[in-house]
């Protein structure tokens, strides 16, 4: 009939056509080998029709294609490989060896079976595509995706993680720890002062100081340790596994190694320092927010006793905390007990107390006073003075038994509005006059070496 | 109150009839080819149809596989004149009892492990999705053809298969039967799909295959 295609046709269109296609029998044997299956295979027809293909190809993965094979004569049913889960079949080599990037050629095969006359499955046709291309630009796709993936998860200037991704995992990590226990601190820290950097000497030294203060803190953290920049110039460190008290140890050694070592930035020699607050997961907290509202008002009352602190959040002691706090609500929030990171500075701000008489006074009237250092104390008196009127705070602290979790959410909202006038109160003040802290909290510039 | 697209595509009782007994036969000789290949004894459970809503999809599927499952499904076009998509559904534990039955090697100490899974997903499902619609095609005199298997959703739960914001089909025939080995501690669901226009032609095929009887 004329409008068949005669069989010259068809095997010239099988044969010149740019994808391979061959053909076994049941023993494995090649019945056919296209010109495109010579091609890459550098094997004449000639060589190879009539012998076993694994013979032939001994390179091949064996029994998982006989398999493959075989199930194609069982079923009668088409059969598929992708590239992307079985990169090749053939180590063929591809037309990218400049531009590719990659060993062989990428492969996805379709095995479909061959009707003979009688009706009989005696053949298995394999199609072999070179997806080669695909797979470059797919794998380029898939880089740009991680990429941006990870980009967003970034502070762009410090290049450590950004809040969003901070929070993303302590929420993860606070449902885990919840189900399956274990334990999870939280450090959060402000660099002191550091508007007046940004005001005397421009951004670019403030973002130096940034950068590096974010090395600084990166190279003392374990792999497991999450930093983030939380804010302009805060920082947040989740440390998965880790109580309070070895999260005061890093804490301690941060603030220290801030506040010794000065940073270059031209010809100055900036000094820097940090006020931290910490808090340890407890089982009564009912998410990772109020963790972090618990750091927050620890790194408030780290403001407010001086800066160059490190204050942690007792969650045992909740009336030392409440005075820190200029909010009517913190009693019912529980606890925090204080924590100067050298005994120097306990020393320091002991004497810089101007009022520890009235401010023991109030504190008799709190139930576990006997709970409370007296070095806390006199912080907590020292804070008392400046941030609430003496007789708000002993109605605040009678309820403090029943701390209500619940409030603790409203008290964090509340403690970001109150660190924020810290933050304006300190854009405010004049460089290093600050007369009741000790001497190392404030910024000192040496000009030249 | 039944939509025009409803009764277009809902089944009179006997091609309801005649459309359980062809799966049932087709599910059949499925089970034979899948019980030859993998030399072990198959159990099938009576296949179930349903004319679904495209809003209630998920709802649909949750209902046949299990509420609280959490699933991995590998879809597959077929088409000739028929145009659907099978999905196989798989639980936590995979098809990983099947690997040395379909000639994959079965350590699992390499990075190549999740390709290794998941080639072997779309093996098996490749084979459930071929003797299923074959089984039922060949009863109707169909010839069917096979587009290459994909994921389409890694373990989510049962009511999250389809994205169900970007379905361009209202109406669709739901075909699910599920496989057991026990010998291999394998279980898997299969579910064809054909929206409207297969429908109206499937319904045309069973007038036919019933006038033929």
């Amino acid at each position: 009939m004329d409008n068949i295609p005669s069989q010259e046709i068809l095997t010239e269109i099988v044969d010149r056509i740019s994808v391979g296609v061959f053909v076994v029998n049941k023993d494995y044997e090649l019945v056919t080998w296209n010109t495109f299956m010579e091609n890459y295979s550098q094997k004449k027809s000639i060589e190879v029709v009539g012998k076993n293909i694994f013979e032939a190809f001994p390179e091949l993965p064996r029994s998982w294609l006989e398999q493959k094979i075989n199930n194609v004569f069982i079923l009668k049913n088409f059969s598929f490989t992708s590239w992307e889960h079985r990169p090749y079949i053939f180590k063929f080599l591809h037309n990218r060896p400049i531009t590719g990037g990659i060993d062989y050629m990428r492969q996805n095969c379709t095995f479909f079976p061959i009707k003979s006359s009688n009706g009989e499955i005696e053949n298995v046709c394999i199609t072999l595509f070179d997806v080669t291309d695909t797979s470059v630009y797919q794998n380029m796709l898939k880089n740009a995706v991680r990429s941006l993936a990870d980009a967003s998860n970034r502070d762009a200037l410090t290049n450590i993680y950004n809040r969003r991704f901070l929070e993303q995992n302590m929420s993860k990590e606070f449902a885990r720890i919840k189900r399956y226990g274990g334990t999870l601190s939280f450090i959060i820290m402000d660099l002191d002062h550091f508007k007046k950097v940004n005001d005397t000497y421009g951004h670019l030294a403030g973002d130096e100081i940034l950068k590096i203060t974010a090395t600084k803190i990166r190279d003392q953290l374990r792999e497991s340790d999450l930093l983030a920049r939380y804010g302009g110039e805060e920082f947040a460190i989740m440390l998965p596994e880790t109580s309070l008290s070895g999260a005061k140890i890093l804490a301690d050694r941060l603030c220290d190694k801030l506040a010794t070592e000065s940073i270059a930035f031209n010809d100055i020699e900036l000094n820097i320092s940090a006020s931290m607050g910490v808090a340890e997961f407890q089982p009564c907290l009912d998410n990772h927010e109020q963790l972090i509202s618990r750091a927050d008002a620890a790194l408030y009352s780290a403001k407010e006793n001086g800066r160059n602190l490190v204050t942690l959040y007792d969650h045992d002691n909740p009336d030392a905390f409440s005075n820190f706090c200029n909010s009517s609500q913190l009693e019912q929030c529980s606890t925090s007990n204080t924590t100067a990171n050298s005994e120097q500075e306990k020393l320091q701000s002991f004497i810089d107390s101007e009022n520890e008489q009235s401010a023991d006074e109030a504190y008799t009237d709190t139930k576990n006073l006997e709970n409370t250092l007296a070095i806390t104390e006199t912080f907590a008196a020292d804070k008392q003075e400046e941030a609430a009127p003496p007789n708000k705070i002993l109605t605040d602290l009678s309820a403090e038994e029943k701390a209500d979790l619940a409030m603790i959410e409203t008290h964090g909202n509340n403690l970001q509005e109150v660190s924020e006038d810290i933050r304006q109160a300190d854009d405010l003040e004049p460089m290093g006059i600050e007369p009741h802290k000790p001497e190392n909290n404030t910024i000192r510039v040496k000009i030249g070496h | 109150m039944i939509s025009s697209t409803d009764e277009k595509s809902s089944l009179s009782d006997e091609q309801a009839d005649a459309l359980q007994e062809v799966v049932n036969i087709g599910m059949g000789i499925a089970g034979d080819s899948l019980a030859r290949i993998l030399r072990t004894f198959v159990k099938l459970s009576i296949p179930r149809i349903r004319l679904i809503h495209a809003d209630n999809v998920n709802l649909e599927i949750a209902k046949l596989i299990g509420e609280d499952t959490m699933i991995t499904g590998v879809r597959q076009a077929f088409f000739s004149y028929w145009r659907g998509e099978a999905i196989s559904v798989y639980d936590q534990n995979g098809c990983s009892g099947m690997a040395t039955l379909m000639g994959y090697p079965n350590n699992s100490s390499n990075n190549a492990d999740a390709d290794a899974d998941a080639e072997l997903l779309l093996d098996v499902g490749n084979v459930l999705v071929g003797a299923c619609i074959n089984g039922i095609a060949k009863q109707l005199n169909v010839e069917v053809n096979f587009g290459p298997p994909s994921v389409i959703a890694s373990n989510v739960p049962a009511d999250a298969l389809f994205n169900t914001e970007k379905l361009s089909w209202s109406h669709s025939l739901l075909l699910e039967v599920n496989f057991n080995l026990e010998a291999l501690n394998f279980k898997s669901h299969l579910l064809v799909m054909m929206s409207e226009e297969t429908i109206s032609i499937l319904k045309s095929d069973l007038d036919q295959f019933l006038e033929a009887i």
